[in-house]
């Protein structure tokens, strides 16, 4: 019995990353106010809007797609405006080969390179 | 001050707002949106957006604690939520204490997991600083 390898998984590194830049208008965060079944609207960037920056980068970017998200844990330093230009980051800090584990980082920025949030997050690759 | 020791609410998401999220977050993992695709994979349907589950937690907070604000949040996804599942979001507050912690759970009617978390909060500072 040989362990399965998952070839998308043996491309990472540790160290790589990807970012986005984005910035949510009002209309965005009444979209998200609705969701989240609040009558009156969000003045502030909320919190799950930031971390589904984090969320897209590594269900779509790294690792991508086959992605499963297992673990995030947050950190919330300041809140963002509305249309505040933010750049959120992940970076691959720990491959684990025999379990398809990668631990990374998270972290966004706005204005200024302020920061917004940091964190962590742990996915399952086997692919 | 507005606080509480636990609630308990029900909800169920549906596949139009998995693809209201995917437009905001800009996930458009066909996991999230195209019935057809997920059909085949090992999920056998579309699954929610982890960050859509912590959304209807996250508006269940600020209901209920509109002067607080989220200082730290841990998350976890053991099991998927599907489009239409009767589902229940659970808050307990940690503790005694001044702390404001809560553990929050989502979960399905058979008891399996969606999300599992705790959330600290701070009284809310009314800027963004």
């Amino acid at each position: 019995m040989t362990a399965p390898t998952f070839p998308r998984f043996e491309q990472l590194r540790e160290q790589q990353l990807v970012s986005v830049h984005r910035q949510f208008s009002s209309d965005d965060l009444e979209q998200w106010s609705r969701l989240a079944g609040l009558e009156q609207p969000v003045s502030r960037v909320p919190e799950p809007l930031i971390a589904g920056l984090f969320s897209y980068l590594l269900g779509m970017e790294l690792p991508g797609k086959g992605t499963n998200y297992l673990k995030q844990s947050m950190t919330f330093a300041e809140q963002a405006r509305v249309d505040e230009p933010l750049t959120a980051t992940v970076r691959i800090s720990r491959l684990r080969p025999d379990k398809a584990l990668v631990n990374l980082e998270t972290i966004c920025c706005g204005d200024n390179d302020r920061v917004i949030c940091r964190g962590e997050a742990l996915v399952l690759f086997q692919c | 001050m507005t606080t509480f020791d636990s609630i308990e609410e029900r909800f169920r998401l549906s596949q139009h707002d998995f693809n209201q999220f995917a437009d905001l977050s800009g996930d458009h993992n066909p996991i999230h949106v195209d019935p057809d695709y997920s059909a085949s994979t090992r999920f056998g349907a579309t699954v929610s957006h982890g960050m859509l589950l912590f959304t209807v937690l996250r508006g269940s907070l600020q209901r209920r604690c509109p002067d607080y604000q989220l200082a730290e949040q841990r998350l976890m996804f053991p099991s998927p939520a599907y489009a239409g599942e009767p589902l229940t979001l659970h808050l307990e507050r940690n503790g005694d204490d001044s702390d404001m912690v809560f553990s929050a759970r989502i979960v399905k009617d058979d008891g399996d997991v969606c999300l599992e978390g705790q959330c600290t909060l701070e009284p809310s500072t009314g800027n963004a600083r």
